[in-house]
């Protein structure tokens, strides 16, 4: 723990992380009466009726050992929430497979995690977690005007109409308030000077873990030829096919790193071409893409137009479920056009088709996937196929399979005949350690070259890279940001201004957040939409003000009473029940 | 000596003590909150999605149809497929077992055999001074924690030595083919030594005190003073009549620790990142990994079970006097 965070917990009135949670969740239960700590602009009615009383509200919460900070940033809200507004929100940790279950049968009240952006487009935000329908959105959030504006920025090809739309959409969402944002990240990494030139590295949202980095970064002597990083869980899953290998960035970095995609966001995020030499829209619906000549799969054979074919028609004809949303809804056909030429036929327009579908699919060698689905006899079922030494991935990335000790070490050598990204370094070495501590110390004793994750504290890794000569430290915004829902199905949360009062609430909180628990590694965040994608954030999403007081006068105006104990009541004719 | 029928009685009491362990797993993971389904399924999958995943993996049948083909694969020693790696977990278990083995059981023969060595020596050397002493360092040892052990061991061979590796199971330069190739391995062995030397600290003290507890007891018999009065030597009364005589406990020790063995040291592993199937089997809990965490936990059950009877056996062997079964 970092000592500001310490320092912190101390001024909580606890001794340690430990004594802290405790301490601070014990709250919940000595402190429903609580709320006469908070602003005294409240209404306070005497004689209200049981019924009307704000009951327990559950805050479901990752553990401390999860993720420290954003639990500690949950207790510090949900402490507010009751000592300034007597809303008794209970803190609750539990592990992340209770919490998405819970979450997935709505039995919550409020929940927090860390959500990004899809390769760069906000289309994942907008429609997936906001929109009625969207698969994401477990909040029970529905607003018919923001429905309608989140489908029409889907089907808009117009990039400048898309953003004004985009923008709406955070405008409606920041009125609304379903989500209220703690922060957008920073994160801080570090590389070996010493064997990495300094210049040559390239920082993006996802720090030093990036292709564009691994491609160009350049080794200083022979020790800087196999970068050793690590991986913040040993990868378990390397089909670029199963919801696995495409989910968690612990394997869709590799599989990313071995594959080639028509597309890739670039290093400000935007859809660029890659295998793709150019591409042109004939109509809303038809795209033709071209791919660059002298392309070769990592066994010598050449990348064609009829991979790109097998490499979607497997996907439209077996269907894997990783690939429902951006392929197998989207896509009508793919036809071969010449040898280094496709046609996209699509269903109905979908603005985001460049970053979501051909970002975010790989290109399957036909001649290999073939055999190899033959042999497994996954015909029916390609994302079944278990991925390993023994049927290894063969594809046209800028690095190769090299040999994958599950847990223990993973080698990706250069493909150093890629025919435009080459890397110039000779190897990538995923080596996980179990403990933030022997991460440091192996930066540190040179047993790693590169941080690709920093899950520890980030002021204990900046502390490290100050003190040890080696050590370059760089720090960036990612695209995502750490924020809080309410299901908006359950009373109070299904009330706006309530919402709109929270928001108040947790914008005040955001600077203990940043400063105290993060230890400075944040930025202020106001959209669901982070910043770093300055095309799409919207700089004027509303948010409230004046914190608790500001909360307060909020409920007041809807009709929210205090009792003397500074327990909130419903507004007149509504109970919890 | 053993009976047939006693022999016979006590396999099949085995095989319903395994029948029921695997039952009892089946029923308490589905009854732990939470599910498979974050391990399996992205948020981003469409419900309709979702619903094909759980189908695949049988999760929407009732829970006694689960149980039925669960009960019916496993008697054909098939425990299915991890969620989490989507590979049999069979191989997975196979991988991580050798891991967690081979440091296991090296810690185990090492601390075993050093343990009765000088449990045997503290034993004849009863009431010295050195017994004492020996007696504090190794009940000093013993009481601490092993997570703390190792990483005051890591801290100081590794952070601040520079001696030892930080964890893992492999160097980055290193390269070997197959598991022998692997085991014999220098590099393998240098990663191997710091967590091999933490468990031996905390591991020696168990055969050590059982064997000298024992050996004061063998001490006070009547053929001990024979044997002095045939004016053996000290070294052949010690090893060649007392010490084969109360070896016998610590024989069934080390029989059941070869079966706890198999669960690993979780904190040790977490400790020094070995990939051993301790941790494994902690994750595949947490992850509702089913299928993964059932068939680690039966494995460890089967093996207690058997080594258990092994050690039944062994005293029949090692002890004439022994005989199960008989009237």
């Amino acid at each position: 723990m970092s000592s500001t965070r310490r320092n912190f917990m101390k001024k909580m009135g606890a001794a340690g992380t430990a004594v802290g949670s405790v301490s601070l969740a014990g709250c919940s239960t000595n402190n429903n009466n609580g709320g006469n700590n908070g602003p005294s602009n409240k209404k306070v009615v005497k004689d209200l009726p049981k019924n009307r009383k704000i009951g327990k509200k559950v805050h479901l919460s990752n553990t401390e050992k999860y993720w420290a900070e954003r639990y500690q940033a949950n207790v510090v809200v949900d402490k507010w929430f009751r000592e300034k507004l007597g809303v008794p929100i209970q803190t609750k940790p539990v592990e992340i497979t209770v919490l998405t279950s819970r979450e997935d049968n709505g039995k919550f009240d409020l929940t927090t995690y860390n959500w990004c952006a899809d390769n760069g487009d906000p289309d994942g935000i907008i429609v997936n977690r906001f929109y009625k329908d969207g698969s994401e959105n477990d909040y029970g959030f529905n607003n018919q005007k923001y429905n309608e504006l989140a489908m029409k920025q889907r089907k808009e090809t117009d990039e400048k109409k898309r953003q004004e739309l985009v923008h709406e959409c955070q405008k409606i969402l920041g009125e609304q308030r379903p989500e209220n944002q703690f922060l957008y990240n920073v994160y801080p990494y570090t590389f070996n000077n010493q064997r990495i030139k300094e210049d040559s590295t390239i920082v993006t949202v996802t720090g030093l873990r990036n292709i564009w980095n691994y491609t160009q970064m350049e080794p200083k002597n022979d020790q800087g030829k196999t970068i050793v990083t690590n991986n913040w869980d040993p990868s378990d899953q390397l089909n670029p096919l199963h919801i696995n290998g495409i989910g968690p960035s612990r394997n869709w970095t590799p599989i990313r790193f071995m594959h080639d995609f028509l597309i890739r966001p670039d290093e400000n995020q935007k859809p660029t071409p890659w295998a793709a030499k150019d591409y042109e829209w004939k109509d809303d619906t038809t795209l033709t893409v071209n791919l660059k000549q002298g392309m070769t799969f990592h066994d010598g054979e050449p990348v064609t137009a009829d991979d790109v074919v097998y490499t979607f028609n497997l996907i439209l004809d077996t269907e894997p479920p990783a690939y429902t949303n951006n392929v197998v809804d989207v896509v009508k056909s793919v036809e071969k056009t010449g040898n280094l030429s496709v046609k996209f036929n699509l269903k109905e327009v979908y603005a985001p088709f460049l970053s979501t579908t051909l970002g975010l699919t790989p290109i399957l060698p036909k001649h290999y996937w073939t055999k190899l689905l033959r042999k497994t006899g996954n015909q029916k079922t390609p994302w079944k196929v278990s991925i390993s030494n023994k049927n290894p991935i063969v594809a046209s990335g800028p690095f190769k399979w090299g040999t994958w000790d599950q847990g223990s070490k993973f080698e990706m050598p250069a493909f150093k005949k890629h025919s435009f990204a080459a890397p110039n370094i000779e190897k990538r070495v995923q080596k996980p350690l179990a403990t933030r501590d022997a991460e440091v110390e192996a930066m540190k004793n040179g047993d790693y070259d590169l941080l690709d994750y920093w899950h520890g504290s980030p002021s204990s890794l900046k502390d490290a890279a100050k003190n040890t000569k080696h050590l370059t430290l760089v720090q960036t915004s990612d695209d995502c940001r750490q924020a809080c829902w309410m299901n908006t199905r359950n009373p109070p949360f299904d009330d706006v201004a309530f919402r709109q009062a929270a928001n108040a609430l947790v914008m005040s909180a955001q600077e203990v957040i940043i400063n105290e628990i993060y230890g400075g590694f944040g930025n202020k965040a106001t959209s669901p939409i982070n910043k770093t994608l300055k095309f799409w954030h919207n700089s004027d999403t509303p948010m409230f003000k004046n914190g608790a007081e500001g909360a307060v006068e909020i409920l007041k105006d809807a009709g929210y009473v205090w009792d003397e104990q500074g327990n909130m009541y419903y507004p007149e004719g509504k109970t919890g029940n | 000596m053993i009976e047939k029928r006693y022999l016979i009685r006590r396999l099949l009491l085995m095989a319903i003590s395994m029948l029921t362990v695997i039952t009892i797993l089946f029923f308490l993971f589905r009854m732990v909150p939470g599910g498979p389904m974050s391990a399996i399924m992205s948020p981003r999958m469409s419900p309709e999605a979702k619903r094909q995943v759980a189908e695949q993996f049988g999760l929407n049948e009732p829970i006694w149809k689960q149980y039925l083909l669960y009960m019916q694969n496993v008697l054909q020693l098939d425990f299915g497929r991890s969620f989490y790696y989507s590979r049999p977990v069979t191989s997975i278990i196979a991988d991580r077992f050798i891991n967690t083995m081979s440091l296991m059981l090296t810690a185990f023969l090492i601390s075993y055999t050093f343990g009765v060595f000088f449990g045997a020596h503290l034993g004849w050397i009863r009431g010295t001074g050195k017994e004492r002493a020996g007696m504090l360092v190794v009940l000093f040892i013993r009481s601490l924690p092993v997570f703390w052990t190792g990483m005051v061991v890591l801290y100081v061979f590794a952070f601040h030595l520079d001696m030892f590796p930080l964890g893992g199971m492999r160097s980055v330069s290193a390269s070997y083919t197959g598991n022998v190739g692997k085991l014999l391995s220098p590099d393998f062995l240098y990663h191997l030594a710091l967590p091999v030397f933490t468990l031996c600290t905390y591991y020696t003290g168990l055969p050590l005190l059982l064997m000298r507890n024992n050996l004061l007891e063998v001490l006070s018999e009547d053929y001990i003073d024979t044997a002095r009065a045939k004016g053996l030597s000290n070294r052949r009364i010690l090893f060649n009549h007392a010490a084969r005589n109360a070896i016998l406990p610590v024989i069934t020790a080390f029989a059941i620790a070869i079966g706890f063995a198999v669960g690993g040291q979780v904190l040790i592993e977490t400790v020094f990142s070995w990939p051993g199937l301790g941790r494994e089997m902690v994750q595949a809990s947490l992850r509702s990994d089913y299928p993964l965490a059932q068939g680690a936990f039966a494995l460890l059950s089967i093996i207690v079970i058997t080594m258990n009877f092994v050690a039944d056996i062994a005293y029949t062997v090692l002890d004439p006097r022994v005989s199960l079964g008989a009237k």
